[in-house]
């Protein structure tokens, strides 16, 4: 099937699809006729139009992939991110769903007053900048380049509560065992020893969230007897703070 | 992906890049780094300084024919479209 005739079965305006020719038509060339007809069906019952020459990369992707990513946001009630901005549908759904759930444990707005989601949820910088530190998100599944082969970095887990502003966790809900095994959702690619891996590294952040969010309630609940403990006995790095000049 | 470091992408970049990417643009581009070097060559040469954003937004679009590619950017005046380039890397999908 020509790229002209594989253009035609989506909805852009003659604006886009005039930045689409030539520009962005690698991603048809790259699929078949059937799996583009199968994977914009797909979109259509979500809700999902591509209607912008951008979007059309992530038409790249399998429908099975995108039922995957759209499975994991809906988990959490959240796959409207990808009707606000379909470009989103090529990044890990695994790393938004982790944000997402960061954010609530730990009582951050993740959306704006008019709706729309806060940027830091789709750029690792922008979460490092917002939050002044390593996402336990992105680096457990990171990877990078040593030839042509994938490596896995190793996870960096900073602990939650160096959060630059102290919050207190709010409303957080209890983790439904259905999280446990979700193995069939936890993939943003075919290869299914990544998906093990990240199975794996996904219970293993859940199970240190879980056990920080534990320390938090039993902070919460501790109550001091001042007879016991006079803060001038402790040294400003004790508690965090430096000494004032 | 090793070769984008020859571009200054850096590890952080060139692993966001892949894990938020569809594997089988993943996989052109690795199929095709050498028409990708040539077109990431091309805007460089150009004096485009923020070509690896370009790219990291645009990958698909680096995949085109160098001829088609070249042709794109090279209706422009150079400064004028650097500067526009600068601004808003969305003009890329207006030329």
């Amino acid at each position: 099937m020509a790229l002209k005739a594989k253009l035609d079965l989506l909805s852009l305006s003659d604006e886009e699809r005039a930045k689409a020719s030539g520009k962005f038509l690698a991603t048809l060339a790259l699929v078949s006729e059937e799996e583009l007809s199968e994977v914009l069906t797909y979109l259509s019952s979500q809700g999902v139009q591509i209607t912008n020459a951008r979007e059309i990369k992530v038409l790249a992707d399998t429908k099975a992939v995108m039922a995957k990513k759209f499975s994991i946001l809906g988990e959490i009630h959240e796959e409207g991110i990808y009707r606000e901005d379909p470009t989103l549908i090529s990044r890990n759904a695994i790393d938004i769903y982790k944000k997402i759930q960061y954010c609530k444990q730990n009582g951050i707005a993740y959306k704006r007053e008019d709706g729309t989601y806060e940027p830091f949820l789709f750029s690792e910088a922008a979460w490092q900048k917002t939050f002044n530190r390593e996402s336990t998100v992105v680096s457990d599944v990171a990877k990078t380049t040593a030839g042509d082969s994938i490596v896995t970095i190793e996870p960096v887990v900073t602990p939650v509560l160096e959060v630059v502003e102290p919050v207190i966790p709010v409303a957080v809900e209890p983790v439904s065992e259905d999280h446990i095994d979700i193995k069939e959702y936890m993939m943003s690619s075919d290869d299914e020893a990544e998906l093990e891996a990240r199975t794996t590294n996904f219970a293993a952040i859940r199970k240190e969230l879980e056990g920080q969010l534990a320390e938090l309630d039993a902070l919460k609940n501790m109550s001091f007897d001042d007879s016991e403990i006079s803060f001038t006995d402790l040294e400003p790095e004790t508690y965090g703070m430096g000494r004032a000049a | 992906m090793k070769f984008l470091e020859k571009y200054d992408f850096n590890k952080e970049e060139i692993a966001d890049f892949l894990n938020n990417s569809p594997k089988k643009l993943i996989d052109a581009i690795k199929d095709n780094k050498k028409l990708v070097c040539e077109n990431i060559d091309y805007l460089k040469g150009l004096g485009v300084t923020n070509y690896q954003q370009i790219f990291l937004e645009y990958y698909d679009m680096f995949l085109m024919d160098h001829s088609n590619f070249v042709e794109v950017f090279s209706k422009y005046e150079p400064e004028d479209l650097i500067e526009k380039l600068n601004k808003n890397i969305r003009i890329v999908e207006y030329l």
